[in-house]
């Protein structure tokens, strides 16, 4: 259980938007997977069964505080002189680029950002996203297509204009 | 598209989430779970984690058909595979420690006995599931009961599994080594083992028992 605290506080926050709230979404979920262990089924993968209940959580918590508008993304401070040198992964894309992106990604509405958010930034499979955002893997496929659309036209990407 | 993907591939490794935190003590805390020794607390975690993931051990037989549910016992699952995974060996966990009345308590049922006298030593499962009853005399036996939970098990291609009745109700008799993912310890391996529902109740009896004396046990209980 442990080793997936991570991933369950993640995208927790992604969807609840707030850290203490994703951190009881967490807690509760782990409580609930725990005590339902007996109807996991054997065979099935375990990760997405247990994001599908964080995040069941974490929609319960933001729908309560009745936030809309969540997930405020930055980047992590750029480095500072003299610091190690960035990851491979962080050196390219520049940081302009990458303030682009996530204001980008701030305009898009919840469900293209979560999309998004789960695919990207969390590194979930569709599997997963598809248990995280409660539907189906074909949904997430369409939706995530339209989300890159959005993001490319939020950008000012589009191929024709 | 696919610059724009690979540009948000790499956000991940510097987009500013939440760093990450120990939930784990709180959740401990609501489960219940007591933190009497290091070592057990630790045993707990892995066997929490592990039977966790048990979904993952269990996934070996890709095939669904693999899986036999077809005993008519609702808190049994067994899975076919090929080969037999090989399971850690960690410290037995046996959950709390307690007595006929605070079982009932905890799991709300009255935990069913073998005409074998009163048991050596009782424990309920940190999530209150279920109730293991270990007798040493006459023999080293050990039982789990649960209402709510199942067992899960792993059996190799060859393993051959009998139907069997326990006075009405249907069970399961399972003659040779497998794997068991109850519910007080890691998943493990386990000798044969008797399985049969009564009243609701899912109860599974292990020991070195052949299936005559197991099911004589096994009709014994009560009430």
């Amino acid at each position: 259980m442990r080793a997936h605290q991570a991933i369950a506080f993640r995208t927790a926050y992604v969807l609840a938007g707030d850290e203490t709230d994703a951190q009881e979404a967490a807690q509760d979920a782990f409580v609930k997977a725990y005590r339902a262990l007996g109807r996991f089924r054997p065979g099935a993968p375990f990760r997405p069964w247990l994001l599908s209940i964080v995040a069941n959580e974490a929609r319960n918590r933001r729908r309560s505080a009745g936030r809309r508008q969540v997930l405020a993304l930055r980047a992590a401070a750029d480095a500072a002189p003299g610091d190690a040198a960035p990851s491979p992964e962080a050196a390219v894309v520049s940081s302009e680029r990458r303030q682009e992106l996530l204001a980008a990604l701030g305009r898009l509405g919840d469900d293209h950002r979560e999309v998004l958010a789960c695919r990207y930034l969390l590194e979930l499979s569709e599997e997963e996203t598809a248990a995280a955002l409660g539907v189906r893997r074909g949904t997430v496929k369409s939706r995530l297509a339209r989300a890159l659309e959005r993001l490319r036209a939020e950008l000012g990407e589009e191929l024709d204009g | 598209m696919a610059e724009l993907e690979h540009d948000l591939r790499a956000l991940a490794a510097v987009v500013d989430l939440p760093a990450e935190r120990d939930l784990w003590p709180a959740v401990e805390a609501r489960l219940g779970v007591r933190r009497p020794t290091p070592w057990l607390r630790i045993a707990v975690v892995v066997a929490a984690a592990v039977a966790l993931a048990v979904g993952i051990a269990f996934a070996v037989p890709p095939a669904r058909g693999a899986i036999l549910r077809f005993f008519g016992l609702e808190g049994v699952s067994i899975v076919r595979v090929e080969k037999l995974p090989r399971v850690p060996r960690l410290p037995a966990v046996f959950g709390t420690r307690t007595t006929l009345d605070g079982a009932e308590r905890r799991l709300g049922f009255r935990p069913f006995l073998p005409d074998l006298g009163p048991p050596a030593k009782i424990y309920t499962d940190y999530s209150n599931r279920a109730v293991l009853l270990l007798y040493r005399r006459p023999h080293p036996i050990r039982i789990e009961e649960t209402r709510i939970g199942i067992f899960q098990k792993l059996v190799s291609g060859d393993e051959r599994l009998e139907r069997v009745g326990v006075g009405g109700s249907p069970g399961v008799w399972i003659p040779d080594a497998h794997v068991v993912a109850d519910f007080f310890d890691q998943p493990r391996m386990s000798g044969s083992a008797l399985l049969w529902e009564r009243d609701g109740v899912t109860l599974r009896l292990e020991g070195r028992l052949t299936k005559a004396e197991a099911l004589e046990i096994a009709r014994s209980f009560s009430p």
